[in-house]
């Protein structure tokens, strides 16, 4: 083998040129440092290329499936969050009468209100997440951000219960945690307060879909709500 | 395919899957978007694997489609990446990876793709081939003048070849 027959293999697969492609390296001084450096371009090539992945990522595809199998059996809203809170039982009841766009407002809060519960680690989180994410995230979702309640502690896309997905953000305020969850694709028919299991939530039309605010300070909820509509703006007017 | 042996598959190659993805639009939430879309058509096409061991190369065919797919239908957008959004690994490098990463994302995705795969998945140039639907020697051609012009990128264009350095 040649040193352009060797750098040819080289170039093809580093890690796995040959074993005459490594027998000529071994003798070729010239090839040895073209095959040294050619190594550490692809340990940092893998490296740029190793980015985090999500937390929960194989969770969150399964419970997507998980849902597209119970659908076989329940009404589509039929979340597993959903599913354990009364008012898809009582939908349930009804006799499957709606189907899973067409979840009310109040079973929405509810669903967002098990959500919230389920994703402990989002109320733990102290992620200091830059500004710009959180802008991003915003406009991901269709709106623009004036300022923030307070310092965001975290900030992830998230299924969403009835399906979807949406941004959930939650923010260190004077009054503790505020989570704020963005969903771009919910349209409600009218704003809802729920309070359940210690947690207020608050569902608000918000451009083309709505948001969910919730906060354990049921006093302090109307400020969330006025914070929302003063700094959140969406196409076609304010939340 | 039992929903058992659907579960072994979203576990072990998700996260690959993921950054594959990402690599592909440069945004977390569509790269996300495509990882479920991409295990919602396999289920729903699990009767097409005959054969488990081929189950990763398939998986990719079809997250390919389903990228190609979102492009018919909507432009990505991937031009409003914030710079601190880009993800970074710890303990690295920040300026260096940083730099590799932009110079990863410059190359065309026809070479940037079987780069990804081999050096992430570790496929051979026969599987790049079979998932790609190209010839193995256009594979490797592809893999070459991928790592040439990342070289000359990491190298800087006026710089030396590793020959004249050390002749």
């Amino acid at each position: 083998m040649n040193c352009l027959e060797f750098r040819r293999a080289a170039l093809v697969d580093p890690h796995h040129p040959g074993h005459e492609a490594l027998e000529h390296e071994a003798s070729c001084p010239s090839c040895a440092h073209f095959y040294r450096e050619l190594r550490m371009q692809e340990e940092a090539l893998y490296e740029a290329m190793n980015v985090p992945v999500p937390e929960g990522l194989a969770d969150r595809v399964l419970l997507r499936q998980t849902r597209g199998w119970r659908e076989r059996f329940f009404p589509r809203f039929a979340a597993p969050a959903l599913a354990a809170s009364l008012a898809l039982a009582a939908a349930i009841g009804l006799g499957w009468k709606f189907q899973s766009e067409a979840l009310t407002p109040e079973m929405l809060a509810a669903g967002i209100v098990a959500h919230v519960e389920e994703e402990q680690k989002a109320l733990r989180a102290e992620q200091r997440v830059p500004l710009a994410r959180l802008v991003t995230a915003v406009k991901r979702s269709g709106g623009e951000l004036g300022e923030t309640p307070g310092e965001t502690s975290y900030a992830d896309h998230c299924p969403l219960p009835g399906g979807g997905a949406g941004e959930h953000l939650v923010f260190n305020t004077p009054h503790g945690k505020l989570t704020l969850i963005l969903m771009p694709g919910k349209r409600i028919t009218h704003p809802v307060r729920l309070d359940k299991d210690g947690l207020t939530v608050s569902l608000m039309p918000a451009g083309e879909g709505s948001l969910a605010l919730v906060s354990e300070n049921r006093e302090k909820i109307g400020e969330a709500e006025s914070w929302a509509r003063e700094n959140l703006r969406w196409q076609g007017g304010r939340t | 395919m039992s929903k058992a042996e659907f579960e072994h598959l979203v576990r072990a190659y998700s996260a690959e899957l993921f950054r594959f993805a990402y690599w592909q639009c440069r945004d977390r939430c569509v790269a996300e978007e495509l990882v479920q879309e991409t295990f919602a058509r396999a289920w729903s096409a699990r009767a097409q694997l005959r054969d488990a061991a081929t189950a990763r190369p398939w998986l990719y065919r079809i997250l390919r489609n389903e990228h190609a797919r979102l492009h018919e239908k909507k432009s990505l957008p991937i031009d409003d990446t914030e710079l601190s959004d880009l993800p970074i690994s710890d303990g690295i490098d920040l300026e260096r990876d940083y730099a590799v990463r932009e110079q990863l994302a410059m190359l065309s995705p026809q070479y940037r793709e079987p780069l990804l795969m081999q050096t992430l998945g570790g496929f051979s140039c026969a599987e790049i081939a079979e998932v790609m639907g190209i010839g193995q020697d256009a594979v490797m051609q592809r893999l070459t003048r991928a790592r040439l012009a990342l070289r000359r990128l990491w190298l800087g264009e006026g710089t030396r070849t590793s020959k004249e350095k050390t002749s």
